[in-house]
């Protein structure tokens, strides 16, 4: 009992430290670049770049951190993603809170989208600006997208607009079918398994499961438009039929990886 | 409603089920677009282009946002034509 209560408090400081830390981080380096914003000799490219190296990196220690403290337990196999050729669109199903930091710890570039909270905010703000990535409520999300593929950028999107319900069943919005058919974009489908879940939506940053979940992000093979729909079709059907299509690919492949876990299954 | 808005109907029925595999019978004057038919934002964007060639109406995506059901569609289109 005692040592389940210390074991709690030991949890929620080091969670404490974690996230204060992260916002630090991205405080720190927002000030920075901003600083460097008024030098000329550096063209906006080139700054977008080393803005989003210092995310990665900065992705990389929070996890590594939040490891160390045993927080959490994480496992990569994203060979085919950064092997793949750029310009297409990651996708990924959203268990948890940190499935972001996690992508942007394993890939240096990469594009994705930022809801308004996280715009806005005073920690994260001046970062995310100054990386490139878009306001999800822009009037000209698509046309924004569309150009950074085009320009052979790789852009993040979870296509279930929000994380996991309790309920495991994966609902797809067709945001990211929309971009794919838009610029004839290849997709990246990114596995993450969380065991136990953990982080979902509503619960509380600190309550966190002992021992810490297991996250595994595994990346399959690129998919192109013609492998999965009939790109004749009116583009509207286009959109349609590639949102069912890798809503099922996602059910088969979570599917795939709970049989093979029994234990796991029969637990959750 | 009258034969014209009648016929314009009939022809916006056509488009929709082509375009988002929609059942005929699901398309009625009172039906909402984004709630009862799932047509969002940017599937407006392909609808409005391909009502433009079935109908020959110059139609403008400002004329377009306000509207919210199938009947707004038909006024729409129906007031664009007596213009024309």
């Amino acid at each position: 009992m005692q040592l389940t209560r210390l074991r709690k408090a030991w949890q929620i400081s080091t969670a404490a430290i974690c996230y204060f830390l992260f916002g630090l981080g991205a405080l720190i380096v927002g000030i920075f670049f901003r600083l460097l914003s008024p030098l000329p000799f550096i063209p906006s490219a080139r700054r977008q770049r080393m803005i989003r190296w210092s995310v990665h990196k900065g992705c990389l220690t929070f996890i590594r951190i939040m490891r160390f403290f045993g927080l959490i337990r994480y496992t990569f196999d994203v060979d085919s993603m950064k092997q793949a050729r750029p310009g297409h669109i990651v996708i990924a199903n959203h268990p948890s809170l940190i499935d972001v930091v996690l992508l942007l710890a394993v890939n240096e570039q990469m594009c994705c989208f930022v809801k308004s909270a996280v715009w806005e905010s005073i920690f994260t703000g001046a970062v995310v600006r100054q990386a490139g990535y878009i306001p999800n409520n822009a009037e000209q999300v698509l046309p924004m997208a569309a150009a950074k593929l085009e320009a052979g950028e790789n852009i993040l999107i979870f296509p279930e607009g929000t994380r996991t319900k309790e309920d495991n069943v994966i609902r797809f919005k067709r945001g990211a079918a929309n971009m794919a058919v838009a610029v004839n974009a290849a997709i990246m489908p990114v596995l993450i398994e969380c065991k136990p879940r953990a982080l979902k939506k509503g619960d509380k940053w600190y309550d966190i499961p002992p021992g810490g979940p297991e996250f595994k992000l595994t990346s399959k093979n690129l998919i192109t438009l013609e492998d999965c729909i009939d790109t004749s079709l009116p583009r509207p059907k286009q959109y349609r039929q590639l949102t069912s299509y890798l809503e099922s690919y996602y059910e088969r492949q979570l599917i795939a990886v709970s049989d093979t876990n029994p234990l796991l299954k029969n637990k959750n | 409603m009258n034969t014209e808005k009648e016929n314009i109907l009939t022809q916006v029925r056509e488009t929709l089920v082509e375009l988002f595999d929609l059942e005929p019978s699901e398309i009625v004057p009172e039906a909402k677009l984004y709630e009862d038919l799932d047509i969002d934002s940017i599937d407006a964007v392909d609808l409005l282009i391909d009502l433009k060639k079935s109908t020959n109406v110059d139609l403008t995506p400002a004329q377009f946002k306000q509207v919210r059901t199938i009947q707004d569609v038909v006024d729409v289109l129906a007031e664009l034509s007596v213009k024309a």
